[in-house]
């Protein structure tokens, strides 16, 4: 961890993305309380908290592994802090009952935790975080572990929570679809250092970094010099996005920036054509040796390997610093 | 399926479940078998019923003259005897003092006679002959008959006993009051054995895993030194601190200081049993509770800390509930080895304070009453099972999966007085196990111990002399080297064999075959010991077969009472490993014998190693189940060790305990360095 400084606004869900060992977690349990950093500190609402322990902080914490008290029911693991804090029986089983619903696990919650599913121990673990109502949610890859249709629909049902109960929330994934998705601002993570700090779609528009554009999304990332202000690549000229100065960098071309058009400048032979359904994704061989990737709408043409191939740039690619 | 492609493998799974059954099955069925023999004189009706059978084997002249002759008695005694006798037969008590001098009974005897209504009269009338062959000629009327008797018949008529089943042995414990005695005492240290070490254990385990103390890797090093120990060494150790001539006692606080008389301290006796117990099975217990604690997930620990719970509330909730299976695990085995030890209760409490596995060892060293030793073996399983299945009842059964984050700690450090308290337990355990073993060295360089002080290496000569001068001497742990040598790389390579067979060959009964290669391990190693006797004293009847007296059994018993953790190792590796490896190799072509030693056995190396090693040092510190098959000519180290310090011989105790240690220490060594060679190509399976 390297002279990162995040700060979190009130009701924003904010995620820390990158690839295992970039410090995420490591940055989310400094915030939890779990970690105690070698400097640096960390301010709630604007008061230092930097020794305050876990339970002081305010936050509920969802962890990757659930860690759910195995020898509690979902009931007694969603009641848990209630109990602790020694709130009314009747009104933490109502607390209790609520959550529960939030999270569509009423019908589960005289259940031990190895009697349910990976999703509905997480949604669990989710009901017991936002039990005691804390002003922030810290999730540690909360859905790692699931297959990717749950994975899929409990992203969405976390969104629509921390919305609903306009809850602030810092979540960490190794997943750049899932981090897009989810969040308002992603926080891109390398080797214990903010790499990139942005929108969702700012972040894949406008990447700041080679590291960030090849993180996020798929892009052949092509050898470009901007002469007077265009950006030239492959022997031609590009549309460009935003004003920038002459001189090299790298240009990041998303498959979808290339439509196929008979007129096109970028001829070439096709490599491989892979059918994903909606699109087609073909690799293209420029006579120069350039391997691009584009994906075309699957209805209308589906190009065979070993044919020739004109496209054309429909968009104006993001440029990096080389 | 094609019969010749599993001929090789069946050929295998019978090789290796012959010695199973053999050497396991066959000794402990012994065991189960012997405690219902009972041998003993003839009830009477029974001993009037083979005197009528043998009678009715004369012929009939023959008979009335034998009778007329026998039925004269030689003597008072032999008259009131027969008359007492055959007053039973009538159904009449005799009415007399049977404690009375002869004389006096005869008189007595003959007014009953005289007295009796006239039927009853006339039935003893008849019964007297009978009575008095059977009471005192049965030795001639055997040898009248002995050509038409079986020869068990004839021995039975003769010395009027016989074996029957019964269950004599197993009552023993309930009717001889010493007995109950015993058994009280042997449940009453088990169950503060196992109450005062589990606990400790718990804390120490607890100290390692939550960061309770500084140097955890030291701690646990420390706490399983004890795993590795020669026989009675603690109680050795207790002894030489805290005796009469101890050091902590006498020289210290008696010579040095002036504060007690030595002389009137005692620690024989139920304290120095309870304080060898537990400081014996610590290690034991720590191994399963620090595994409970490794698996444990840290995060919910940390899930309970931030939902609010303080530390003990946490403690509590989480982490003691989570630890039950494990704690009903460390109580029962400490019960069971509690109960089913031997050496620490005669060397500290003697014959004074008599416990079952003591009586065990008296019953067969010095009686040689194998029937009752046998019978209270099996008893001696039947507290530990009772607990076992109670504790399993008490709350749920299921063995908590704490799911992927199993093996991380919690960061946050535990407050200052729970790292106080733990670190103090821990300096006081490490202590005294350092101090046992600081004790055992210093008294092999020792030349008596309490008495001359003087550093020597006199004990450390080859042969001894004086007084059991056949053990004295460390030429007997060379011996000892070769048995456990003989038997480690045996038992490891039939362990990783049958693990093998178990787990790719899948005979049918392999579920069989590998409890019963478990059973050593769970069943005290005094059952393992007789059942050896029992079954290889007169193997198949055929004294040519005998094994007791030979360093054979020595090796076959070492062997099999250990192997089951290389069983246990290469099925573990097998598990894990994917059976297509095999598979592929069989489908290029490799036969069985090619695929175990170029695919199989290779993966296996690591369970071979450390299967070897546990035979080895086991083979070489063990007690219980050799004790009994040691012999004039086969002694062994551990046996020796256990006999000089029941005898007050430290030195000699100590010197052996030391050089078993080296050994130890080199063996482990040894495979250390072998596993680091072959280190990088499997370390993709660790």
């Amino acid at each position: 961890m390297d002279g990162v400084s995040l700060a979190v606004g009130a009701g924003e869900f904010v995620t820390l993305l990158g690839a295992s060992g970039c410090g995420k977690t490591t940055l989310l349990r400094i915030a939890a309380g779990f970690t105690a950093p070698d400097g640096g500190r960390v301010a709630i609402d604007g008061a230092d908290a930097t020794a305050a322990a876990p339970a002081a902080r305010g936050m509920g914490f969802v962890f990757q592994s659930y860690a759910l008290f195995p020898t509690k029911t979902a009931a007694e693991n969603i009641g848990f802090a209630l109990r602790v804090a020694g709130r009314p029986r009747a009104e933490s089983a109502a607390r209790v009952r609520e959550v529960a619903a939030m999270v569509a696990i009423l019908p589960l919650l005289d259940r031990y935790p190895h009697e349910l599913s990976g999703g509905q121990q997480q949604r669990v673990a989710l009901a017991r975080a936002i039990a005691p109502a804390p002003r922030m949610l810290l999730l540690d890859e909360p859905l790692a572990a699931l297959d990717a249709r749950i994975r899929h629909r409990l992203r969405d049902e976390i969104r629509a929570l921390t919305d609903r109960l306009g809850m602030t929330a810092l979540y960490v994934t190794h997943d750049q679809e899932e981090a897009l998705a989810i969040s308002d601002r992603v926080v891109v993570m390398r080797d214990g250092r903010i790499e990139q700090e942005a929108a969702p779609a700012d972040l894949y528009l406008r990447p700041a970094s080679r590291f960030v554009a090849e993180f996020v999304g798929q892009a052949t990332l092509l050898e470009a010099e901007i002469v007077q202000g265009v950006p030239q690549a492959l022997g031609i000229a590009w549309p460009l996005a935003a004003a920038r100065a002459d001189g090299p960098c790298l240009m990041v071309l998303r498959p979808e920036e290339l439509a196929a058009d008979p007129d096109g400048p970028l001829r070439g032979i096709v490599e491989s054509a892979r059918f994903l359904g909606a699109m087609l994704r073909v690799g293209l061989v420029l006579p120069c040796g350039t391997r691009i990737a584009a994906d075309l709408p699957a209805r209308h043409l589906r190009p065979a390997p070993g044919e020739a191939l004109a496209l054309r740039p429909i968009a104006a690619p993001a440029l990096v610093p080389r | 399926m094609n019969w010749r492609r599993r001929l090789p493998g069946w050929l295998l799974a019978a090789l290796v479940a012959l010695p199973v059954l053999l050497f396991i099955f066959w000794p402990i069925a012994a065991v189960l078998g012997r405690g219902f023999v009972v041998t003993g004189p003839m009830p009477e009706w029974r001993l009037h019923e083979a005197t009528q059978q043998a009678l009715a084997l004369l012929p009939e002249v023959r008979r009335e003259a034998a009778l007329a002759r026998w039925s004269v008695p030689r003597n008072p005694q032999e008259e009131v005897e027969a008359l007492a006798t055959a007053f039973r037969l009538a159904g009449v008590t005799p009415p007399w003092d049977l404690a009375a001098p002869f004389e006096a009974q005869r008189e007595a005897a003959a007014g009953a006679r005289a007295a009796l209504p006239a039927a009853a009269r006339a039935r003893l009338e008849a019964a007297l002959p009978l009575a008095a062959v059977m009471r005192h000629r049965r030795v001639a009327l055997a040898f009248q008959v002995r050509d038409q008797l079986s020869p068990e018949a004839f021995e039975a008529l003769r010395t009027g006993e016989e074996w029957r089943i019964g269950l004599d042995h197993y009552r023993a414990p309930f009717d001889d009051p010493h007995l109950r005695r015993a058994a009280l005492n042997s449940l009453g240290f088990a169950l503060f054995a196992c109450l005062v070490t589990t606990p400790i254990a718990f804390a120490l385990a607890f100290a390692v895993h939550r960061g309770g103390v500084r140097w955890p890797g030291l701690l646990r090093a420390v706490t399983l030194l004890p795993l590795v120990a020669p026989p009675v060494l603690v109680a050795s150790a207790i002894i030489m601190l805290f005796g009469r001539r101890g050091l902590v006692t006498d020289a210290l606080l008696e010579k040095g200081l002036g504060l007690i008389d030595a002389d009137e301290t005692n620690i024989y006796g139920i304290a120095g049993v309870l304080l060898a117990q537990v400081l014996s099975f610590v290690p034991a217990a720590f191994i399963v509770l620090d595994n409970t604690l490794r698996r444990q997930d840290g995060r919910v620990e940390e899930a309970a800390g931030i939902l609010g719970a303080s530390r003990a509330q946490t403690f509590r909730e989480v982490t003691l509930p989570l630890a039950v299976p494990g704690l009903k695990r460390a109580v029962v085995l400490v019960f069971i080895l509690s109960l089913t030890d031997f050496g620490n209760p005669l060397l500290l409490a003697g014959r004074d304070v008599p416990v079952i596995a003591a009586v065990i060892y008296d019953e067969m060293t010095a009686f040689r009453n194998t029937g009752l030793a046998s019978a209270l073996c099996v008893l001696l399983l039947a507290p530990g099972l009772a607990l076992h299945l109670a504790l399993e009842r008490i709350g749920r059964r299921k063995r908590y999966d704490t799911g992927a984050g199993a093996g991380t700690a919690p960061e946050a450090a535990l407050p200052r007085a729970w790292r106080g308290g733990l670190g103090a337990l821990a300096l006081l355990v490490a202590g005294a196990i350092l101090a046992v073993y600081a004790t055992v060295v210093a008294g092999a360089f020792t030349v008596e111990w309490g008495v001359a002080w003087r550093p020597t290496f006199a004990h450390f000569a080859a042969a001894g002399t004086g007084y059991g001068s056949s053990e004295r001497g460390v030429a007997v742990v060379w011996d000892t080297l070769w048995v456990a040598a003989l038997a480690a790389p045996l038992g490891g390579t039939l362990g990783v064999a049958l693990a093998f067979v178990i787990e790719r060959i899948r005979p049918p009964g392999r579920e069989v075959l590998a409890f019963l290669a478990l059973l050593p391990a769970v069943l005290p190693g005094l059952i393992f010991g007789i059942g050896y006797i029992l079954a290889f004293n007169l193997p198949f009847g055929l004294e040519s077969l005998a094994l007791t007296g030979t360093g054979a059994v020595l090796v076959l018993n070492i062997l099999f009472g250990n192997m089951f953790v290389a069983v246990l190792a290469a099925r573990a590796s097998l598990q894990r490993m994917d059976p297509a490896i095999e598979e592929a190799a069989e489908g290029l072509g490799a036969g069985l014998l090619r695929r175990l030693a170029e695919v199989t056995l290779p993966l296996l190396r690591g369970a071979l190693l450390l299967g070897t090693l546990y035979v080895f040092v086991d083979g070489m510190t063990t007690l219980s189940s050799v004790i009994f098959l040691v012999s004039g000519d086969h002694k062994l180290a551990s046996v020796a060790i256990f006999n000089h310090a029941g005898s007050g011989d430290f030195g000699q105790a100590a010197a052996k305990s030391v050089v078993i240690l080296a050994w130890a220490g080199v063996a482990m060594a040894g495979i250390w360095w072998l596993e680091q060679r072959g280190g990088r190509r499997l370390a993709g399976l660790r």
